[in-house]
């Protein structure tokens, strides 16, 4: 439905008003960006002069390029690279796994119910609320006991079990909503426990496995205690590897290659929400499926 | 030897108890309606046949084969739900596939069964569709296609028309009975509408409370009921009850009765060769039919147990083919069922006839039936 045909719909001065109002406040919320992006782009000189706002005279890409392979942490000049690297070598795993355990977590709690699956259920739930430094001392302990302490696959494990909790809720709330019968039917029709969830449920989840991926991939991406406690020199996280870059005290501080680096370490989940943004609200209100 | 038996069966919930002694059987191509009002256990009855849900004692055999403890998908039956529970994601041909490729049929064959199936129920134009495409008749006939073309020994229908508008049930209820003469299929079906009920069985049984009530066919339910639900609960308009007294009459017995117009006249019980005498002068309630108390016409005097008597119409109900008239008796309200020309104005006086040869008698105090 468009705007013009709801009949309470704002007209003339009054919807030019709002219209001024909402990009005044979306101007508002840009702001900082548009000022980490300008910076980027500027020569060191021209900040130092401090016009935060103004456009670049000289516009540079060198500090982008110089965030992704060059930057100093301390003595170490390999730019942001090999952390963005290492986000992604933590992050594809972690999410894909917990994904997949939820689905399954999800199908079991509502099309399989055993005596306790809702105390388990509401236990899993709780796993929710528990804040990151609670498990922080215990999950050092078991990652070391693992043989795991200093490693991208031990930093996977933390963000699985940690995203469990998440990715089972989602799946069992979209699967409750689809009529256990779908299930009957194909028990009757001779499919066993994985057949039913691969060939009847599977096809039909698509809405919730893109909530619970991008979900996912936001907070493993952007986590930063896990990244700074778990990992080892070579296997820091990208929020990691940024807050160091910038933290660093030696030379010049480079504005530009702080905000270019920021920049880059931002770009996966902002993509990642300007692609499938709009399949994430559609399946947080998706409901059981017709038919 | 029977297609489908059923011993002894209970089920409980915690401490509900869902099912009681169920007990029944019925033969190879018979067409069995589990009826009752909802929360009966008629559906939980089903789903243990089906073996979505265990017993808790009792036995359920198959073709003489005992399934009690045998899963699903190995008691050789196919369900239609109440939903459908077509898979979303498969077109119609794979829905109904579905079972086949389970058990390991090729592909070929597969291919060749769907067709047969379509062809049967008039659906091949609609095999390339998705569910969601279909409407609601369309579906049903998909549902039903689904257990068709497993050609299982025992086929479950679990309310399949209660999700259709009321003219397209009338017409799958139509297909449902062709479909079962002409196939000869064993079927088991549950419905909680007692029209459905009458016209699909070939044996009904009637649940109430999880207890089995009656378990016959069709007309006998009808004109035998053993107890006044099973009384109450098949036949539209219900049954009339009317509380009365048996009185001798002679070598005979009859009810007695006071129209609306104060007069007590004495209606005649048929002889049915189970002495009245321990009942004369208690209180029984009379079961009677809105169709045996009609309008009156001279010939239907001459028949026995048949009596005129003055009523007056207090509401009256076209229905078009017949009116439904309400009367008052023993100061109850009886409806009566005429042809719509003979009706008097409403508040008028009309004779009716008496119709007593299908009269039941029911116990007040154990609603059993008496006579």
């Amino acid at each position: 439905m468009s705007l013009e045909s709801l009949s309470h719909a704002p007209r003339g001065h009054a919807r030019t008003l709002i219209h001024l109002v909402l990009i005044a406040w979306a101007g508002f919320y840009l702001l900082p960006l548009v000022v980490m992006l300008l910076t980027s782009v500027k020569p060191l000189e021209e900040i130092r002069s401090g016009t935060l706002l103004s456009l670049p005279h000289a516009l540079t890409f060198e500090p982008w390029i110089k965030a992704w392979s060059s930057a100093c942490t301390g003595a170490d000049c390999r730019g942001l690279e090999r952390f963005f690297v290492n986000s992604f070598a933590m992050a594809i795993p972690a999410v894909l796994i917990s994904t997949a355990i939820g689905a399954v977590n999800g199908y079991a709690l509502t099309k399989w119910r055993f005596k306790g699956s809702d105390l388990l259920f509401g236990l899993l739930l709780l796993g929710c609320f528990i804040p990151f430094q609670v498990v922080l001392l215990p999950m050092a302990q078991t990652l070391g006991w693992l043989g795991l302490a200093n490693t991208i696959p031990g930093l996977v494990l933390v963000h699985v079990i940690y995203g469990l909790a998440f990715t089972t809720l989602f799946f069992r709330n979209f699967y409750a909503g689809i009529p256990d019968e779908l299930i009957r039917a194909a028990q009757l029709d001779g499919a066993g426990f994985f057949t039913i969830f691969v060939r009847i449920l599977l096809p039909i989840s698509a809405p919730i496995i893109v909530v619970c991926v991008i979900w996912q991939f936001t907070q493993v991406w952007n986590d930063f205690l896990f990244g700074v406690a778990y990992s080892g020199n070579e296997t820091k996280p990208v929020t990691v590897g940024l807050n160091n870059l910038v933290n660093t005290s030696t030379g010049v501080k480079e504005y530009n290659v702080d905000m270019a680096a920021a920049l880059i370490a931002a770009l996966p989940t902002l993509v990642v929400y300007v692609l499938a943004g709009k399949y994430f609200v559609r399946g947080l209100t998706a409901g059981a499926v017709k038919g | 030897m029977s297609a489908l038996e059923i011993r002894k069966v209970n089920k409980r919930y915690g401490s509900v108890h869902v099912l009681k002694e169920i007990d029944l059987s019925i033969e190879s191509g018979e067409f069995l309606i589990l009826v009752g009002p909802s929360g009966c256990g008629k559906s939980t009855l089903m789903n243990a046949i089906a073996g979505l849900d265990e017993i808790s004692d009792g036995s359920i055999h198959i073709g003489g084969r005992d399934v009690t403890h045998v899963g699903p998908k190995d008691r050789d039956i196919a369900m239609v739900f109440q939903s459908y529970a077509l898979y979303p994601s498969m077109n119609v041909a794979e829905n109904i596939a579905f079972g086949l490729e389970m058990r390991g049929v090729d592909k070929a064959r597969r291919a060749q069964e769907v067709a047969r199936v379509a062809k049967l129920l008039q659906i091949d134009h609609l095999l390339e569709r998705k569910p969601a495409a279909l409407s609601g008749g369309q579906r049903q006939r998909v549902a039903m296609g689904r257990a068709l073309a497993r050609q299982p020994q025992i086929y479950l229908f679990d309310e399949p028309l209660s999700n259709l508008d009321a003219k397209l049930r009338v017409e799958m209820r139509t297909e449902i009975k062709k479909l079962h003469q002409r196939l000869g299929t064993t079927i088991v079906y549950v419905t909680h509408d007692q029209i459905e009920a009458m016209t699909l069985a070939n044996r009904i049984a009637v649940m109430k409370d999880g207890v089995l009530q009656q378990f016959a066919t069709p007309q006998q339910i009808y004109d035998e009921p053993v107890n006044m639900f099973v009384a109450g609960f098949m036949g539209s308009p219900a049954m009339n009850f009317i509380r009365t007294r048996v009185v001798r009459a002679g070598s005979h017995y009859g009810v007695s009765v006071r129209n609306g117009a104060g007069r007590d006249v004495v209606l005649p019980l048929p002889e049915r060769g189970n002495g009245l005498s321990a009942w004369v002068d208690r209180e029984v309630v009379l079961g009677l039919r809105p169709e045996q108390i009609t309008h009156v016409t001279p010939h239907r005097l001459e028949r026995p147990l048949v009596t005129e008597l003055p009523c007056t119409v207090e509401v009256a109900e076209p229905t078009g083919p017949d009116t439904l008239i309400l009367i008052r008796m023993n100061d109850q309200e009886v409806a009566a069922r005429i042809e719509p020309h003979a009706q008097a104005p409403v508040g008028s006086p009309m004779p009716l006839a008496f119709d007593m040869s299908k009269a039941v008698l029911f116990d007040p105090a154990t609603q059993q039936r008496c006579h």
